[in-house]
């Protein structure tokens, strides 16, 4: 595999054009899937126009199909001398050019469809600037893999003749297991399948719950659209009339849509992250999960900002944690961009911390400065006012006492839980660290090395400017995290010591 | 609090508040005026030309101007009472900057941690020959800092003095 040559721009692997076809099919129902309503409300529309529908929809088939091998036939990308090379575009070019010393990380991804057609998705990452993110979408795995090794090489040699830092050795690369170049990757956790479905249990079972009311609102809406349209009934007005009679029948359904939610978390919970695996290559760690999309990323130290630890009561009681760990970005990250390492016992934990911050992570002495307790009067208000909007529009739909029943106990669940936000609301300090932590009924916990902040911010609201509070805002380079109402002078102080060691560590960001 | 356990006692440590602050250019306000303005009587159109439509409830237009007034209050405070807050102070390592009456914010940003500086300069801030200097740092946006309404010599003053101990600061680069 070393003698491939990268000097010439190639395509991708043939395979491509299905997968890009398939892809970009996908993406153009997605984009235009309110067309398939157009049926419900022209009733005959079928027995008209059938052959034209049938006929409009092969043409655009194959406009979009011709359309993909085009843009397959333009997708070419090379190794020269310097960089990385890639040029794409139907009808609007363009050219990307990546120094090897821009390259931050690889990944190797394989999702149902590539797993199908055996090809590999392949991303170089870059760091910050956000500009040129490469993402090739199918390559034979043995030449992702060799294409790999070839990059990770380059840069290695730009990083030895520009010798710029020779002791960050920590921004050495991230190597692919099955790259033969470094064969020092030693498993660190393999999650197993028990584990795994305790993740699932222990795991926001509103998430599920909201995802299956989502999809029966949906079901609903279309369904009583298509009979209203059909039989002419006022199906709703008829529905709403018998609820209160029906009330065992809501509990009934309340209960069903718990336990499918919950099954649906288990089960999305097990796909995402089926055979987790974590190993350590060189200062770095490689995670690797998922069923059918096989997501393969690398925790660079240098590039680590915040160290996120997840727990709640069920997890507590199965003794896992999960960790989401930010890596410096130019945006704020999504929940969705951190690296998420679930299912990871108390001692796998320690030992990430440890090598991640060469520090014991119990053993932090931290100075704690807690959020008064004005905060909750904040939340309280918001909750007010969601609360008033709920019961407005309440007033105007469907009033009876079971509507205000409902809202009075959210009301309630709301404030339980703005209490025990307050209460563990607060952030920690000492020469070299920041905790923060936060949660209601769960608890998030955040390390930052106090080098890696960016700025520090305080922001006072009217009502803070007159009652002695602040919120600080510490920004890192992937999001900023707030404390909200701490004491002005312990705000003060906080800001005073967070600029004193930011400016006297020589200790880069990244 | 208590802060026996660090390096350094807390109390020794440089204090961001006792810095002299420096306000920004008096004329400012003028062009934040004029850009409010600008939005104010777009809004005011609409408003009013939603009075002269037949298919308009009677009480729409009533409302949006009602609504919009009492946010051209509200700005209006905030300008005049914020103007005043609006300062920027230079310490040796770090940029202060504070603003805002409603929100009272004040960033800090090391000047180690700068990636890039611009001068800027709008098609409004032209007629008063005002610019704005952005510091970047490698955070979210909301992490950089923004001073707007400097004189032209101020705000390379500044650009100046935030290069040289940037590039002092990490020499790599």
């Amino acid at each position: 595999m070393e003698h491939i040559d990268f000097s010439t721009p190639r395509l991708q692997s043939f395979n491509g054009i299905f997968l890009i076809f398939f892809t970009d099919l996908v993406k153009r129902v997605r984009q235009n899937i309110y067309i398939l309503a157009i049926p419900f409300f022209q009733n005959n529309l079928f027995q008209n126009y059938g052959t034209y529908i049938y006929i409009g929809i092969g043409v655009l088939v194959g406009l979009q199909f011709l359309f993909s091998f085009l843009s397959y036939k333009k997708f070419k990308f090379s190794i020269q001398e310097d960089a990385f090379h890639l040029d794409k575009g139907v009808i609007k070019l363009s050219h990307i050019e990546i120094p090897f010393e821009r390259i931050q990380n690889i990944n190797l991804q394989q999702n149902i469809l590539q797993r199908f057609l055996n090809v590999v998705g392949f991303e170089i990452e870059t760091a910050g600037e956000g500009v040129a993110e490469v993402n090739i979408k199918a390559l034979d795995k043995s030449f992702a893999n060799a294409l790999k090794t070839k990059l990770i090489e380059e840069k290695l040699k730009t990083e030895s003749t520009e010798a710029v830092s020779s002791e960050t050795d920590d921004i050495s690369f991230g190597t692919h297991k099955k790259s033969s170049s470094y064969s020092d990757t030693s498993l660190l956790f393999q999650l197993d399948f028990i584990s795994l479905l305790k993740v699932g249990i222990s795991s926001n079972l509103f998430k599920g719950v909201g995802l299956l009311l989502a999809f029966f609102a949906y079901l609903y809406n279309f369904v009583m659209d298509f009979l209203t349209k059909i039989y002419d009934l006022n199906l709703e007005d008829d529905f709403k009339n018998r609820i209160p009679e029906t009330i065992s029948f809501v509990i009934i359904l309340a209960f069903a849509v718990l336990i499918f939610g919950f099954l649906i978390t288990i089960l999305t919970t097990v796909f995402k992250y089926y055979n987790l695996k974590i190993q350590k290559s060189q200062n770095n760690y490689e995670v690797e999960y998922g069923l059918f999309k096989r997501v393969n990323k690398v925790i660079k130290k240098s590039k680590t900002q915040i160290f996120e630890i997840k727990s709640n009561p069920v997890k507590k009681v199965f003794d896992i944690r999960s960790v989401h760990v930010s890596q410096a970005s130019s945006n704020q990250l999504t929940e969705k961009q951190k690296i998420s390492l679930v299912g990871l016992s108390v001692s796998n934990l320690k030992l990430l911390f440890e090598s991640l911050f060469q520090k014991q992570l119990y053993e932090q002495d931290y100075i704690l400065i807690r959020s008064q307790n004005r905060l909750f009067i904040r939340y309280f208000y918001k909750n007010l006012m969601i609360i008033i909007i709920l019961a407005i529009l309440s007033y105007f739909f469907y009033f009876n006492w079971v509507s205000m029943l409902t809202l009075a106990s959210v009301f309630g669940a709301m404030i339980m839980m703005s209490y025990l936000k307050v209460k563990k609301s607060n952030i920690g300090f000492n020469d070299d660290l920041i905790s923060i932590r936060k949660g209601s009924i769960d608890t998030r916990f955040q390390v930052i090395e106090i080098h890696k902040l960016q700025s520090v911010r305080l922001r006072r609201n009217i009502v803070q400017q007159y009652n002695g509070h602040a919120d600080v805002v510490v920004e890192t380079a992937s999001g900023s995290i707030s404390i909200d109402y701490l004491q002005l002078d312990s705000a003060i102080q906080l800001l005073n010591f967070f600029m004193y060691k930011v400016e006297s560590s020589d200790k880069d960001w990244i | 609090m208590k802060f026996e356990n660090l390096e350094v006692p807390i109390a020794d440590l440089p204090d961001f508040k006792s810095v002299h602050l420096q306000p920004v250019e008096k004329r400012y306000k003028k062009l934040i005026w004029l850009n409010e303005a600008s939005v104010f009587i777009v809004l005011y159109g609409i408003g009013i030309s939603s009075l002269f439509f037949e298919k308009i409830p009677h009480w729409l237009p009533f409302v949006i101007l009602g609504i919009v007034s009492l946010v051209l209050i509200l700005r209006g405070i905030e300008i005049e009472k914020g103007f005043r807050l609006k300062k920027f102070g230079i310490r040796q390592f770090d940029m202060i900057y504070q603003s805002g009456f409603f929100y009272f914010t004040e960033i800090v940003v090391p000047y180690k941690r700068i990636q890039h500086v611009e001068i800027k300069q709008g098609p409004l801030s032209r007629l008063f020959s005002l610019y704005s200097l952005k510091l970047y740092t490698a955070g979210a946006s909301s992490g950089d800092l923004v001073i707007d309404g400097l004189e032209q010599s101020t705000a390379q003053k500044l650009k100046a003095k935030v290069l040289e101990k940037t590039t002092v600061g990490d020499g790599a680069y």
